[in-house]
């Protein structure tokens, strides 16, 4: 009898985890934003895009001994910009020069630890490590390189880095850590805009500067002046699907989504915008994060023969997805979103499964800064650069630009932020913060080829 | 969102289809929850590592696969060996010391256990997705339904491996030991029979067992150290389904919790697919309160 009721009580306790788990994981939404903005704001930005770019890893020098600059640029900062600093370089270090460096030196000097801490909180374990350890890579290169070329006016960059396995309980301890014992006045992260939105109140409240790689819920606006995120927050992926369905020439189609924020987000606005182009939807499928058994849902999906079907989705559920339809003989063509085009999907799914998949992807890989971004990731990791690290390589760098300028506290960073974002671009794009402190952004289409994520020849 | 949830037509080659994925889930899911009902009928206590045992044996057999290059049949025979030893070390570290203790003490330590193991694994693999990328497995079709080579030796395994121990409690010395413990311990021991001899033995069949689950659902899906707690799940409500302690219960209990759960997301959303499993749990006790094949009493759970 007693065991019964001891049984009882674990699957009580069973249930409440399940559910827990249920409703408390990803949402990050990696959304670009309007495709018209998209083509404007880069051209509108090239000039200046040039000139900062090397400037990210040059300021620090140049407050200090411009003519000292020109020396470590050719053996050090090639790593990061290599094409920006080659053909740029004098236009850098002029413009900053005048304008900023000053600026920066007054502040830098204020107060000078020996060492300007930087706080990190991303799912560096979990369902979301994909993620996460990417954000930690591209922080990663970014530290290497502001140390590497003198640090923040001399001084060093340390980041320190902390797990949330995806839970908003675990990211509030882990921000608390950071905040009471670390004393830093700014952190970087999460990625799942469901955990984001956790720490956000808190980091509001200790005044402490939260800058997000990749959280992009719309809620997040809201947050309060402390919160930035280098990734667009719109609900553009939805419209720009549209534009896939009708460069492939389809007007019937299926979509399957993940059941939390992010994927219901883009599925309705996918669904507004494709049935006000007159489309028709053979069907609307959703199924769970974090299973591993998706072949009922493929085979409704499949029943209704979709010659194209859209997928919103994480990089762990995407595989084994597009894995079981092969074995299940589904054949479509499959559109993503932005958090799929990854280069695990290939390696997990297995190549024959994802051959010609179309997947959307935030940024674009042609421009200078983020080929010599690639490079450097190339150089350090030895592998392509993994999902949005160019996204977190772009926050640490805005972050140690702040405290170059505003100095090591949380408003001055805070004020800071918006002003070198202003004419910061970086590998994923320009970086000009709304006044909710949010990016812009745009995409470019991909396609799997040999195993490969390539660009999609329309 | 309703407009499109429910498809209009089941033809019988999806009811097929449907089917046999549900005979795929429970064969992983029978494959785990044996283990855990010996585990628990020999000491009547709820294994909550068991889950993360499977994990440990997937990864073991990833690792002989894709960095000693062994064969996969020999590399998941060596996984199943290697995850006894495990097991047995595991009830010789954990749960012995505990044994005599009130039974919440070794289910605490077992939630325990699943925790350093996770965590070990997480250390030593990363906690990135692996994946034992086979060749050569694309699937072949059974008049309607396309089973792949991996889903096939999920089924073959679980029946193979269910006759195998139905022989071994039932034909040999050592499963008469084990059933004689389940029985009692104290009994069985006042008969002269080497009872730590024989939970040890129970430890490294369960654990091989579940290694054979976790290498096969990796195989058939992917493996991250995270995996174990489904599994926990899944096969703790197969056992409870089935009569906690009952072997054969669990592998009922198993069948029919995987194909409920496949059959019941075509006509529901997936959002409710593991409330299926607890759902059908939930009914089964309000009239049978220890399970299909449980016995009514406390202490007289039996593995057979």
């Amino acid at each position: 009898m007693k065991t019964r009721v001891l049984a009882l009580l674990v699957i009580l306790a069973l249930l409440v985890t399940v559910a827990a788990q249920c409703s408390a994981p990803a949402t990050e939404a990696p959304k670009a934003t309007e495709a018209p903005k998209a083509t404007e704001a880069p051209k509108a930005t090239e000039a200046p895009a040039a000139t900062e770019a090397p400037k990210a890893t040059e300021a620090p020098k140049a407050t200090e001994a411009p003519a000292a600059t020109e020396a470590p640029k050719a053996t050090e900062a090639p790593k990061a910009t290599e094409a920006p600093a080659a053909t740029e370089a004098p236009k850098a270090t002029e413009a900053p020069k005048a304008t900023e460096a000053p600026a920066a030196t007054e502040a830098a000097k204020a107060d000078k630890p020996a060492v300007y801490k930087v706080g990190f909180v991303n799912h560096l374990t979990g369902d979301g490590a994909v993620y996460g350890q990417s954000m930690k890579n591209g922080t990663e290169l970014a530290v290497d390189i502001i140390n590497a070329t003198g640090g923040i006016g001399g001084v060093p960059v340390e980041v320190i880095y902390e797990d949330d396995r995806l839970v908003a309980a675990d990211a509030q301890t882990a921000f608390l850590k950071l905040v009471e014992s670390d004393k830093v006045p700014v952190i970087l992260g999460s990625s799942s805009s469901t955990v984001s939105l956790s720490i956000c109140p808190k980091a509001q409240e200790k005044k402490v500067v939260q800058v997000s790689q990749v959280s992009t819920a719309p809620s997040l606006k809201d947050c309060g002046k402390y919160f930035f995120s280098v990734m667009a927050s719109d609900t553009a992926q939805g419209p720009e699907w549209v534009k896939v369905a009708e460069a492939l020439g389809v007007k019937e189609a299926a979509v399957m989504y993940i059941n939390n924020d992010y994927g219901i987000g883009v599925k309705d606005t996918f669904v507004a915008a494709f049935e006000k182009a007159g489309g028709k939807l053979l069907i609307v499928q959703p199924f769970e994060l974090g299973a591993k058994d998706f072949r009922t849902e493929i085979l409704k999906v499949k029943d209704t023969n979709p010659k194209v079907t859209f997928i919103v989705d994480h990089v762990p559920e995407a595989s084994i997805i597009f894995k079981q339809s092969a074995e299940l003989g589904f054949k479509t063509q499959w559109v993503t979103d932005v958090s799929i085009v990854a280069a695990e999907v290939p390696e997990l799914a297995g190549k024959e499964a994802v051959e010609g998949i179309i997947g959307l992807r935030a940024g674009s890989s042609q421009t200078p800064e983020y080929k010599a971004f690639r490079d450097a990731f190339m150089k350090k990791f030895n592998k392509e650069p993994t999902i949005w690290a160019d996204f977190a390589y772009d926050a640490m760098m805005l972050v140690a630009k702040a405290i170059e300028k505003g100095g090591y506290t949380s408003d001055g960073i805070q004020k800071a932020l918006f002003e070198v974002a202003e004419t910061y671009v970086g590998p994923s794009g320009a970086k000009k913060f709304d006044e909710y402190g949010i990016s812009q952004g745009s995409y470019e289409w991909m396609t799997i080829k040999d195993g490969q994520w390539v660009l999609y020849e329309k | 969102m309703l407009r499109y949830a429910v498809s209009g037509r089941t033809s019988v080659s999806i009811f097929a289809q449907l089917l046999v994925n549900g005979l795929i889930a429970g064969g992983t899911y029978a494959l785990a929850a044996v283990g855990y009902s010996m585990v628990y009928g020999a000491l009547k206590f709820i294994n909550f590592a068991h889950g993360s045992v499977a994990m440990v044996g997937a990864y073991t057999a990833f690792v002989l696969v894709a960095f000693l290059k062994l064969p996969v049949i020999v590399a998941f025979l060596a996984a199943m060996a290697l995850t006894a030893v495990l097991g047995v070390f595991v009830e010789r570290v954990a749960y012995r010391p505990l044994r005599r203790a009130p039974k919440l003490a070794s289910l605490t330590t077992a939630i325990a256990v699943s925790f350093v193991l996770d965590a070990s694994v997480m250390i030593l693999m990363g906690a990135d997705i692996r994946t034992f990328s086979l060749t050569g497995m694309s699937s072949f079709q059974l008049g309607p339904v396309f089973v792949t080579p991996v889903q096939a030796a999920i089924v073959a395994t679980s029946l193979v491996f269910m006759v195998a121990l139905y022989w071994l409690l039932t034909r040999t010395k050592l499963g008469k030991a084990i059933r004689a413990v389940a029985d009692g311990v104290n009994l069985a021991e006042i008969s002269g029979i080497n009872t730590n001899l024989v939970i040890s033995s129970v430890f490294a069949i369960g654990s091989a067992l579940a290694a054979a689950a976790g290498a096969l659902i990796g195989m058939d899906t992917n493996l991250q150290p995270t995996m174990g707690f489904i599994i926990t799940v899944k096969a703790f409500a197969a056992v409870v389904l089935g009569g906690l302690g009952n072997v054969w219960g669990a592998v009922v209990g198993a069948f029919v919790i995987g194909i409920a759960e496949n059959l019941g997301v075509w006509y529901i959303p997936p959002v409710w697919k593991d409330s299926i499993a607890y759902g059908i749990l939930i009914l089964v006790l309000f009239f049978r309160p220890a399970g299909i094949f449980g016995k009514k009493e406390e202490g007289q759970a039996t593995v057979l």
